[in-house]
């Protein structure tokens, strides 16, 4: 089964995210598959806030910035993914530079999802602050939002974060 | 507490006033407050009123008094249990560049995830069109 979850920067989604995967694993083995890059301070802060927020859970973290299809195999049953938005942005401007990342992104996920009996993948919504961005940005913005779309389209449930609030947008009653 | 948050000129303030009945000298806004009117005047009124318009603009400003916003949302709740927050939805772009930026966006985010926890019902509105979502 893969939940696909959504929000906004600080929306509690990555919180939501990982009650969903505790609810559901029903006592299976748990990974958490992290793909920010340690890239600075910023990062770090939020690595340790997310791994405050895990602590005791009983979560294995393993970490792939991209090409996370070659780390399935090592993951538990139960994956809880984050993020999608990360993962995307690595892929486009990391050391291989992957212009068309939707495709990429889609079937690395396609290859977890496979493997993983529980996958919840956490992506981000980044499309309506009505501003113009440079050429590299406005590409990421459309593929993150193709990526999006292809993952909520084999989801067998799509949920948006509002504030901590889950505002089902697909499989609602599944969960 | 209720909240009603969605994107900038959605309609919430329309929205709310039409759901709750609550006439326009009822609203205290994040904007007025801008001014320079004692705190002793604002806190006056935040007694009177029945709910608060662009609560974003007051995160933005307790950040600029370097204050911390989930204590004053705290402080606001304690007093007012039974307020009305209004406040735009913030967070869906794409990372701003300036950290003053980012750490005002993370802000919000989380003000008002504590704020929709302590809230009986939160609304969120698109196009004029207020959805319950608790």
């Amino acid at each position: 089964m893969m939940i696909l979850v959504s929000g906004g920067a600080a929306s509690g989604k990555s919180e939501y995210a990982e009650a969903l995967l505790l609810r559901l694993a029903n006592g299976a083995g748990k990974t958490y598959l992290a793909t920010m890059k340690r890239d600075g301070e910023e990062a770090e802060r939020r690595i340790l806030r997310h791994r405050q927020l895990r602590e005791g859970k009983g979560f294995e973290t393993l970490e792939a910035p991209v090409n996370i299809d070659a780390v399935a195999g090592a993951c538990r049953e139960a994956v809880l993914l984050e993020c999608i938005s990360n993962l995307t942005a690595n892929e486009m401007f990391g050391e291989e530079v992957h212009t068309a990342a939707a495709e990429r992104v889609a079937a690395e996920v396609d290859v977890l999802q496979k493997k993983a009996k529980l996958l919840v993948a956490v992506t981000n919504e980044v499309f309506s602050d009505g501003l113009s961005y440079d050429e590299m940005t406005v590409n990421y913005i459309r593929e993150l939002a193709a990526v999006n779309r292809l993952l909520a389209k084999r989801a067998d449930a799509v949920v948006e974060v509002v504030y901590g609030i889950p505002v089902w947008r697909k499989g609602a009653g599944i969960c | 507490m209720v909240l009603f948050t969605g994107g900038a000129f959605q309609g919430k303030r329309t929205a709310m006033q039409s759901i709750f009945g609550i006439a326009d000298h009822e609203i205290m806004d994040g904007k007025e407050s801008a001014d320079d009117k004692s705190a002793a005047e604002r806190d006056s009124r935040a007694k009177a009123v029945a709910a608060f318009d662009h609560y974003h603009l007051c995160i933005r400003r307790q950040m600029e008094q370097g204050l911390d916003p989930l204590e004053e949302l705290e402080k606001l709740y304690r007093e007012r249990p039974d307020i009305i927050l209004l406040c735009d939805e913030v967070g869906q772009g794409i990372v701003p560049l300036e950290q003053k930026e980012r750490d005002y966006r993370e802000a919000v985010g989380r003000t008002m995830c504590a704020a929709a926890a302590k809230a009986d019902a939160v609304y969120r509105v698109i196009c004029g069109i207020a959805e319950r979502i608790k």
